[in-house]
């Protein structure tokens, strides 16, 4: 039995869209579910909250998983593994509402046990403030601490007169707001389990 | 072949990939910074972090950072560093899929210089080796206060020295 070349050629020619459609939603469907699982993290085996900061126990690590792998990629590149940097990142604050830069927020918490530590506001870009004065952080080597050994911040677009003895980080602009709050040789309980976080508060101040 | 099958290859597939490019990205980028420097290894040395500091996400604005892409293809490569410094700095190598495979500090170095021989070959026992060819050394230098001390802390940030002998 012999094969029409012609009318194998015109039944291919007629696949043709129906391959490139199977293609492209396959190419669409495994990106946007990658996407998906790296930017919410929901793949990750290895983040855990602590009030209503993240940490990721495998950042950096070479025993990390895929997901971990590409989320720390992708949202804090160049990280140290957690025998030498615990970093805890909040979206949200203690209400489990996102974070917005237009809003003021109240964190209150003890010094973390460890050498050194600082508290970081980024964009929802994961870049920094244009912040006035370079007001891009409060660390341990600088913040005051209160007779219970507890740290006060504001952060929020303008100062807030009424706040005027605390601390206060600049967000301006209208858009979401990270924290960053970064151990450097936390003590080793904490380091063993940073679940054992006494984590500061985050709570908003007034409307926005 | 169906849908599914193409979506989950592609997915695995990306989330491989989304470190090692990431990390291509950052070489490249140092490649063209350090271009037009003496020597093959030269640190890229960035002034403090601030809005402008796009290279890599959350730069800490409390850190001197120093950096070398170590490009292994052609040899071992030697570190030295001599930071002379009591508060807290490290040395880290990140490899091609952004794996922190060692890191360095000052309670583990003392006072002492540092001299690291990196190779991606157990060639010699002293050596460190990378799982990749391509490796990035990161320097980080704390910075307790901007407003004071920055000499002392930007000297110990210009004594990394990244070169293939």
């Amino acid at each position: 039995m012999s094969v029409n070349p012609s009318m194998n050629a015109s039944g291919l020619t007629s696949r043709i869209p129906a391959l490139l459609w199977t293609v492209l939603l396959g190419v669409f469907l495994g990106v946007g579910t990658a996407w998906w699982a790296i930017r919410k993290g929901g793949a990750a085996q290895s983040l855990v909250k602590v009030g209503p900061w993240e940490i990721s126990l495998l950042a950096g690590s070479p025993t990390a998983d895929p997901y971990t792998r590409a989320r720390v990629a992708v949202v804090g590149l160049l990280a140290l593994g957690r025998q030498e940097t615990l970093y805890y990142v909040a979206r949200t604050d203690s209400s489990d509402q996102a974070l917005r830069s237009r809003c003021q927020y109240r964190i209150d918490g003890l010094a973390p046990p460890t050498r050194w530590w600082s508290l970081t506001a980024y964009a929802d870009d994961h870049f920094l403030f244009e912040a006035p004065q370079d007001r891009f952080s409060l660390n341990g080597a600088v913040a005051q601490l209160d007779p219970r050994g507890e740290f006060h911040v504001m952060t929020g677009p303008v100062a807030n007169p009424s706040s005027a003895a605390l601390a206060w980080l600049p967000t301006p602009g209208d858009r979401g707001l990270e924290l960053t709050l970064r151990l450097y040789h936390p003590l080793p309980a904490l380091q063993q389990d940073p679940r054992g976080l006494i984590a500061p508060t985050i709570e908003r101040v007034g409307l926005c | 072949m169906g849908v599914s099958a193409i979506a989950i290859a592609v997915h695995f597939s990306a989330v491989w990939a989304v470190p090692r490019v990431m990390m291509w990205k950052l070489f490249d980028s140092l490649r063209q910074s350090a271009d037009g420097a003496p020597g093959p290894q030269t640190p890229v040395l960035p002034p403090l972090a601030d809005a402008t500091a796009r290279r890599v996400v959350m730069p800490n604005p409390d850190l001197l950072y120093g950096l070398c892409v170590l490009d292994l293809e052609r040899g071992p490569v030697i570190v030295r560093a001599d930071p002379k410094l009591s508060t807290y700095w490290s040395i880290a190598l990140y490899s091609s899929n952004s794996d922190n495979f060692f890191v360095l500090n000052d309670r583990e170095a003392g006072q002492r210089p540092v001299a690291l021989r990196i190779s991606a070959t157990a060639d010699q026992p002293e050596s460190i080796v990378a799982p990749s060819k391509k490796v990035l050394l990161l320097m980080r230098v704390l910075v307790p206060d901007r407003a004071h001390g920055m000499d002392v802390l930007e000297a110990a940030r210009s004594s990394l020295k990244c070169s293939t002998s």
